[in-house]
């Protein structure tokens, strides 16, 4: 009888035991997934910029009125920006027959008909010159009487330091593909040091070709940050181009001015600013 | 064995060289500068050193003057002399240069000054980079002593050229027309000096009405129109000499005459049933050529400096406008489209800019754009602002404004006014009278 009920259990027991093994299983892999599984995500590396902040944050805008413009030639207003208005489509002035119909003969007696007009009646008294007030610095710096006379909007003072950020961090990141991270000068130090050199660098922007006086400048620097030697990279075009020349010593004397003497570096960090590669570019201030 | 060692060292090899170029061990800070200034460069002159008296008395001078013409460029600013360190015994010797660096001097010209046993001066100098603290030029000139102030714009010349990389601009002359007398009857007389307002001359005697004149390349020439006997025509002008002569022997009016580049050829304007076109005459055969030929008002015609194109004005296209053109007539292109008219365009010496004036509105400027038309820029505004010149170096405009004056405005007095080209420094050059049509000569050779 004992054997019968053995028996009879045999059935049931197996089943359990499937069930177990079952249930183990499930609770050691998970409920296989009745469609099919995803396929694996592939490994994007997110690249991630890791910047160093130096102890002091960012460097404050430099006032501009640290630089006042000379008083016999006053310079340093840059023109409110906007480009020249671009030129209407050009008439077809030389296609145009243009038959003049009534010829006055009366012209012809007066010299230069067309260009000497009559004043206009009654003279206006010369306007007070709207004073070109700091409005972009990004803008050029070649006066334009035409620009001045829309006078910068009242935000004009909140404008250079959206604008001057963008522009330095574009310039800034054209140096992050430099030497590793820990070798490098923070964003604020790149930033201090560019602003010093800029007050001191007495830009080419009356000479012909300005925009192609671009002069690299490789400096060494003494541990005490003052400038041990400066040599410009692309001597070939300094001996042989007196532009050039000129811009380039311009380059060189904003790197030994008193007032940039010492550079604006971390003391501490020397191996960090030992050598310097200067690109002086007026390109945007023209 | 021996080739599996190989083989090992070759792959070990492998694994270490791009080590070894890659890392630099020295890390290099890349700046970029694209923000400076625009200011003066402050240069120290002191009294070129004279032994005797009268020596010391030109070295005073000169130094006087080179100060003066490098300030008027505005691209320069003197230091004070009253704050030299160095004494001038000392800087014959050599420059201490940290005294001049305390002065924020960024260049320091030394000068010396040496009677010669003919009677001659011998004026040397040497301009000296403060920062860099090294020669930047030396040289010597040999003159009688009446030319000394020439020899002082020869050295400015020198300084400016060493350090902005332009040829100077202060030996040179001006020719303007000289006004004076009532409006009813006004005088105008032709009239030269030199460009800082020296050695002033009247040329003519007032007789005829005197406009436009313009220097020949060789110096020794003016041209301009003059209405003698009520005729207008384009007259030669010998400084030299004194003598004068009628261009061509044409029956109608002509005007606007300039000289083209190489001197041999003046470009004018004639004038017929009102049109007026452009010519050039040859001024050693008198041979005439039309270059324009339209039934409109082409004139104020002005070559580049190569002599292949010529910039003028016209209403060809209905309003006047600015066009430049090849040599021969051919390819003309209007250039100006902004607002306003647009008048007496004028080549740059250095080719890369065209000055003209502009009318808008009721005011007049004097402006500057590329010679295909981008870039342009209005310098300086007036009620009457016209004439505009270029300094050989095409780096300093000069024209004359009109100034109201007098009860109602009604007086007009003219006078000279330079820029340079960036916009800035605009001042007035004194004339004895007023004075208007300014032509700035080329460098004295």
């Amino acid at each position: 009888m004992t054997t019968v009920t053995d028996e009879n259990l045999q059935g049931p027991l197996t089943v359990s035991t499937i069930m177990h093994v079952v249930a183990l299983v499930v609770l050691y892999f998970g409920v296989p997934s009745l469609f099919k599984p995803p396929d694996a995500l592939p490994w994007h590396p997110v690249p991630v910029d890791i910047v160093d902040i130096g102890e002091i944050t960012n460097t404050r805008l430099k006032n501009t009125e640290e630089t006042p413009p000379a008083k016999t030639a006053p310079p340093v207003k840059p023109a409110p920006a906007p480009e020249v208005k671009p030129p209407e489509p050009p008439k077809p002035a030389e296609t145009k027959p243009e038959p003049k119909a009534a010829p006055e003969p009366d012209e012809a007696a007066i010299p230069k008909p067309a260009t000497k007009p009559k004043p206009p009646e009654p003279p206006k008294k010369e306007e007070p010159k709207p004073q070109p007030q700091q409005s972009d610095p990004l803008a050029s710096v070649l006066k334009n009487v035409a620009k001045m006379k829309p006078a910068p909007a009242p935000t004009a003072d909140a404008r250079p330091d959206t604008k001057k950020s963008e522009g330095e961090t574009t310039t800034g990141a054209s140096s992050n593909q430099g030497p590793a991270l820990a070798e490098r000068l923070t964003i604020s130090q790149e930033d201090s040091l560019r602003r010093q050199i800029g007050g001191c660098w007495n830009m080419p922007i009356g000479a012909r070709n300005a925009q192609d006086l671009i002069v690299e400048v490789l400096i060494e620097v003494n541990e005490d940050r003052t400038v041990r030697s400066a040599e410009v990279v692309d001597q070939l075009r300094y001996n042989t181009d007196s532009h050039f020349r000129a811009a380039a010593e311009a380059a060189m004397r904003a790197l030994r001015h008193p007032k940039c003497t010492p550079l604006d570096l971390p003391p501490e960090q020397y191996e960090k600013w030992k050598t310097i590669r200067f690109n002086f570019d007026p390109r945007d201030m023209l | 064995m021996n080739l599996h060692f190989v083989k090992k060292a070759a792959a070990l090899l492998t694994l270490l060289l791009p080590l070894a170029f890659s890392s630099p061990a020295q890390a290099e800070v890349r700046i970029d500068i694209t923000r400076g200034v625009v200011e003066p460069i402050p240069i120290a002159i002191p009294a070129f050193y004279g032994a005797g008296g009268n020596e010391a008395q030109f070295g005073r001078d000169i130094a006087k003057v080179v100060t003066a013409d490098l300030v008027r460029s505005g691209l320069f600013s003197a230091v004070d002399p009253k704050s030299f360190i160095q004494d001038r015994d000392s800087l014959l010797v050599a420059p201490r240069f940290a005294d001049w660096r305390v002065l924020n001097a960024q260049s320091l010209v030394v000068g010396r000054i040496e009677a010669q046993a003919d009677g001659r001066l011998k004026v040397e100098f040497r301009l000296w980079d403060v920062f860099g603290e090294q020669q930047m030029t030396g040289l010597a000139y040999f003159t009688i002593p009446n030319n000394w102030r020439r020899v002082a714009h020869i050295v400015a010349d020198a300084i400016y050229k060493r350090i902005t990389g332009e040829e100077g601009y202060f030996d040179t002359r001006i020719v303007y027309v000289a006004e004076s007398g009532p409006g009813t009857a006004r005088v105008k007389r032709l009239a030269i000096m030199d460009q800082d307002g020296e050695n002033h001359r009247i040329l003519s005697d007032g007789r005829a009405l005197v406009l436009t004149p313009r220097f020949s390349p060789t110096l020794q020439e003016i041209t301009y129109m003059a209405y003698y006997n009520n005729r207008p025509r384009v007259y030669l002008f010998n400084i030299d000499t004194g003598r004068q002569e009628v261009l061509g022997d044409f029956e109608n009016m002509t005007f606007a005459p300039r000289f083209a580049p190489d001197g041999n050829k003046v470009i004018f304007s004639l004038s017929k049933g009102g049109n007026s076109d452009i010519y050039t005459m040859d001024v050693r055969t008198r041979k005439v050529a039309q270059i324009t030929n339209s039934p409109s008002i082409n004139t104020a015609p002005s070559f580049s400096p190569d002599g292949k194109q010529i910039t003028f004005e016209s209403d060809r296209g209905g309003s006047q406008q600015v066009y430049t053109m090849s040599a021969n007539g051919s390819d003309v292109k209007r250039i100006s489209f902004g607002d306003g008219r647009y008048a007496t365009p004028v080549w740059s010496p250095r080719g890369d800019l065209i000055a003209f004036t502009k009318q808008q509105g009721g005011r007049f400027y004097i402006g500057v754009m590329r010679p295909d038309g981008t870039g342009e820029r209005l310098l300086t505004e007036a009620y009457h602002v016209e004439g505009p010149t270029w300094a050989p170096n095409g780096r300093v405009l000069m024209y004359f404004k009109d100034i109201p004056s007098g009860p109602g405005g009604r007086v007009k007095q003219a006078h000279l006014y330079s820029i340079d080209l960036t916009g800035f420094n605009e001042r007035e050059v004194q004339t004895p009278m007023d004075a208007s049509d300014p032509a700035w000569s080329p460098l004295i050779p």
